[in-house]
């Protein structure tokens, strides 16, 4: 099987530049870490948020973003990024409780804190640990990206910002929940809409969920269909199709689009530095510094938030109850105290652990499967294409994006000599 | 080389996984995703000691050398 997908649709859809990403800031072009590093050389908080530093006045939807009604702070070092990611109690994801019923992409993990988060993340934790990897890649990676290379390899040249690292997590991610390849734009285009377009999902998930009650298959919505709550009185209980639902938003929402940035960025870096790819050439386990380095360097989500629960301080700035505290984790991934030479893309440096799938008890729950994407995805075109070179006759990649970051493009010839 | 005592204290973690994407060898996530040991820590491996320093839920826990 050879997957080739209409060039100009992918396009529209996985184009930062494009109105999909303007309330994150796509068209952001400017080099973010010289405001960063100034501000966290200055100290560790400060008052106001990133995009206010780096001088963008556009309007922006984020996490923790507009309310303009609240004081808006921003953590810059990874010290106290670190702690705050650690430390829910002070620092927790919603301001009112759950009461009621909510719009459905917000009563997800994402949105949930202390014990509720626990009881509903580890429904779904097993299958996104470590050793769940083989799983995913025996399901739905590997096939993926054959398929993919298979598509473009009689090609001289591709864009593999659009061809390749935008699909793989897509069809990751919707396969794991049973829904077709031909649906997997449309879920695409669904999730990242400003209003998310809710009844595109309904009309696709509800359906599954209904066969997999009856019929459990091996795949993520039976997950959720067979998962169990057991509450505080010690009654068990089943999730409903609407939580059912915003978990599906979520990991679809979030499957479908960090990957494809980070891999885009880290081809990007991999490409333009030539002992590190005649190294990742000679030793595929490399890869995995690689990677570990472009998540430090340039993580695709630079800024997560949460909102003050109680008045305290931190970094020696008093936060009011109910601010919003900006935690910038790409300025504290190149922290000085923590990393020499940080603003240089080094895979060489020893392995230590960043914040770029964030910390504490949200931190990334499909970093292990986003890890064995970025792995096998790059892996397997550096075993296809012994000449894989960024195209030198296209424009050069840029990164850009503000809270959402990225490349433009990753323009690459495929074969033919130096 | 002595060896390191680690311990999962399993009401804190939360199986991200940290721990057995750094050190394979000695952690591991079961299947109720928690973390489990699973192998033998020497007391040389700096690793270990940042596994346990940066483990998310701060769940995991060095032992006195008996």
């Amino acid at each position: 099987m050879t997957l080739v997908f209409d060039r100009e649709r992918l396009r529209s859809l996985f184009d930062l530049t494009s109105e999909v990403y303007a309330s994150r800031g796509g068209t952001f072009d400017v080099d973010p870490y010289p405001t960063f590093n100034r501000l966290r050389e200055t100290g560790p908080v400060h008052p106001g948020t990133p995009h206010e530093a780096l001088g963008w006045t556009g309007e922006v939807f984020f996490q923790g973003l507009p309310y303009p009604d609240r004081p808006h702070f921003t953590a810059y070092d990874h010290e106290t990024c670190s702690r705050v990611f650690k430390d829910d109690e002070h620092f927790v994801t919603r301001v009112d409780p759950i009461a009621g019923e909510q719009p459905m992409p917000d009563a997800a993990i994402l949105f949930m804190d202390g014990r509720t988060h626990r009881t509903h993340r580890t429904l779904v934790q097993p299958s996104f640990v470590p050793a769940r990897a083989t799983w995913w890649l025996d399901n739905f990676i590997a096939r993926i990206v054959t398929s993919l290379v298979d598509g473009f390899a009689g090609e001289d040249t591709v864009d593999l910002n659009i061809e390749f690292a935008s699909v793989i997590p897509l069809l990751t991610i919707t396969g794991s929940f049973g829904i077709s390849i031909d649906d997997a734009l449309e879920v695409r285009a669904a999730v990242t809409a400003d209003s998310q377009r809710n009844d595109v999902l309904l009309q696709l998930l509800l359906p599954i969920i209904a066969d997999r009650r009856q019929r459990p298959a091996d795949d993520l919505i039976t997950v959720l269909c067979q998962a169990e709550i057991t509450d505080e009185d010690g009654g068990v209980q089943r999730l409903s199709d609407l939580e059912i639902l915003a978990f599906s938003f979520l990991l679809l929402a979030a499957g479908s689009g960090t990957t494809w940035k980070q891999m885009g960025i880290t081809l990007t870096a991999l490409l333009g530095n030539p002992e590190a790819l005649a190294a990742a050439r000679a030793n595929r386990s490399f890869l995995r510094n690689v990677i570990e380095e472009s998540l430090r360097w340039t993580p695709t989500d630079p800024v997560f938030s949460r909102f003050v629960a109680r008045d305290c301080e931190l970094g020696g700035v008093d936060l009011p109850a109910g601010a919003v505290l900006h935690i910038c984790l790409a300025a504290a991934n190149r922290d000085p105290k923590r990393w020499d030479r940080p603003d240089e893309f080094d895979p060489f440096r020893p392995l230590k652990p960043h914040l770029g799938f964030g910390h504490g008890p949200h931190t990334c729950l499909g970093m292990h499967v986003a890890r064995a994407e970025l792995t096998h995805g790059i892996g397997t075109l550096l075993d296809r294409f012994p000449d894989l070179r960024l195209d030198a006759d296209a424009p050069r990649p840029r990164t850009i994006g503000l809270y959402e970051r990225g490349v433009d493009r990753v323009p690459v010839r495929l074969r033919g000599s130096r | 080389m002595g060896q390191l005592s680690v311990r999962v204290d399993r009401d804190r973690c939360m199986g991200t996984g940290a721990c057995a994407f750094a050190v394979p060898e000695v952690f591991a996530v079961d299947d109720t995703g928690r973390a489990v040991v699973v192998g033998l820590a020497d007391d040389g491996d700096d690793r270990v000691r940042e596994a346990v320093a940066e483990c998310p839920m701060d769940a995991l826990v060095l032992e006195e050398a008996s």
